[in-house]
């Protein structure tokens, strides 16, 4: 399976100059996480023009409460958790456009691009990751990105989520089991994709 | 997280030396593995959908955002000037500052009944101990020098009291039946 890229470089030391508030390692900091909070806010989101802005908007509220991090506490479930509750919030303000529109059924070609990391296809597999993110509650969508996309561990997915490892397990069946239904047609067995 | 405490042995062979021990002893310096739902254990179709969604999650690209500085909170004031609701905040206060002053200068009542009243109030604190400020009491003199309620009016659902500018009415369906 593949893994996002990760960033190893925010350290204790970087975190503790963010919150200083010098502007060098601010700029690196931001560098370095913008990228996986945009990803986490599409995953959350399900919707990747609402994530830019709501990954904007995650990046100032996590450099607003660094400096009330405790940094006995793994960064990257402590980051995970601010970009999830902004995302909650950004859903919650837009609940009733969003179920109209997760209402219309989605639109899937009959066969898959097989090489998703191709970057002619970017903009279709994009637009697949949407439409199939979509078909997923907010709660499966959560355990999912957490869990299948970004490769955290189940401990750290279910202290984010607020809820007990075996719920994340039971997210992530059900989410995989949706996802196979809509798109294990779609899909050339045994391709590159594997 | 390593292994809690040994399970019994129940065959009684546990000693030092015994290759079970040594062997459970192992085991316990072992990190518990990660109870997750393991995607090996999925079918081939699962396998091949999520594995194809972490290639496309992977792959996404990411737009450019250039960094902001964190805000510090200010105090929040309205962008623009809200006229019309500054023009009706500015006259409800400067009615409620006339309405105000209007009670404070007032004419106080200096003859006949309510007169009475106010001196005789303020007679009775100048005389209590502490001798507070006379004008304490005035609201209470003031109240005494209103008129009695009256009763204005009894229909057959409701009952009208007056007491000076105040009317009280008092609803009721009852009346018509008793």
């Amino acid at each position: 399976m593949s893994s996002p890229p990760t960033n190893d470089i925010v350290g204790p030391h970087l975190l503790a100059a963010v919150a200083r508030g010098e502007p060098e390692s601010l700029d690196r900091w931001y560098r370095s996480e913008h990228p996986v909070v945009y990803r986490l806010c599409f995953g959350f989101l399900a919707d990747g023009t609402e994530a830019e802005d709501a990954a904007q908007d995650a990046m100032l509220k996590l450099a607003d409460r660094l400096a009330s991090y405790d940094p006995g506490r793994p960064y990257p479930a402590w980051r995970n958790t601010v970009v999830l509750n902004h995302c909650r919030d950004v859903l919650r303000r837009g609940a009733t456009r969003r179920n109209a529109e997760q209402a219309a059924p989605v639109q899937l070609p009959t066969r898959l691009p097989a090489r998703p990391e191709d970057e002619a296809n970017a903009g279709e597999i994009r637009e697949l990751l949407h439409r199939a993110l979509t078909q997923l509650s907010p709660r499966e969508r959560e355990a999912f990105v957490l869990r299948d996309l970004e490769g955290r561990p189940t401990r750290e997915a279910a202290e984010v989520l607020g809820v007990g490892e075996s719920t994340v397990r039971s997210l992530l069946t059900l989410a995989r089991r949706r996802l196979r239904q809509l798109l294990g047609d779609r899909l050339a067995l045994g391709g590159s994709a594997r | 997280m390593t292994r809690p405490d040994a399970p019994t042995l129940h065959d009684g062979t546990s000693g030092d030396g015994d290759p079970l021990a040594e062997l459970l002893a192992a085991w316990q310096e072992q990190p518990i593995p990660e109870a997750t739902p393991d995607l090996d254990d999925c079918d081939d179709e699962t396998r091949a959908v999520v594995d194809w969604m972490a290639a496309a999650w992977a792959a996404q690209p990411v737009p450019a955002a250039a960094p902001q500085r964190p805000t510090r909170r200010l105090p929040r004031w309205p962008r623009r000037a809200d006229w019309p609701l500054l023009t009706r905040r500015a006259a409800a206060a400067l009615l409620l500052a006339g309405l105000t002053l209007t009670l404070l200068s007032g004419p106080r009542p200096s003859s006949g009944r309510a007169g009475s009243g106010l001196t005789a109030a303020t007679q009775s604190t100048s005389t209590g101990a502490g001798a507070q400020d006379a004008t304490a009491t005035a609201p209470s003199a003031l109240i005494d020098a209103r008129p009695e309620p009256q009763l204005v009016a009894v229909t057959n659902d409701q009952i009208v009291f007056r007491s000076g500018p105040v009317r009280l009415v008092l609803i009721t369906d009852h009346l018509a039946s008793e």
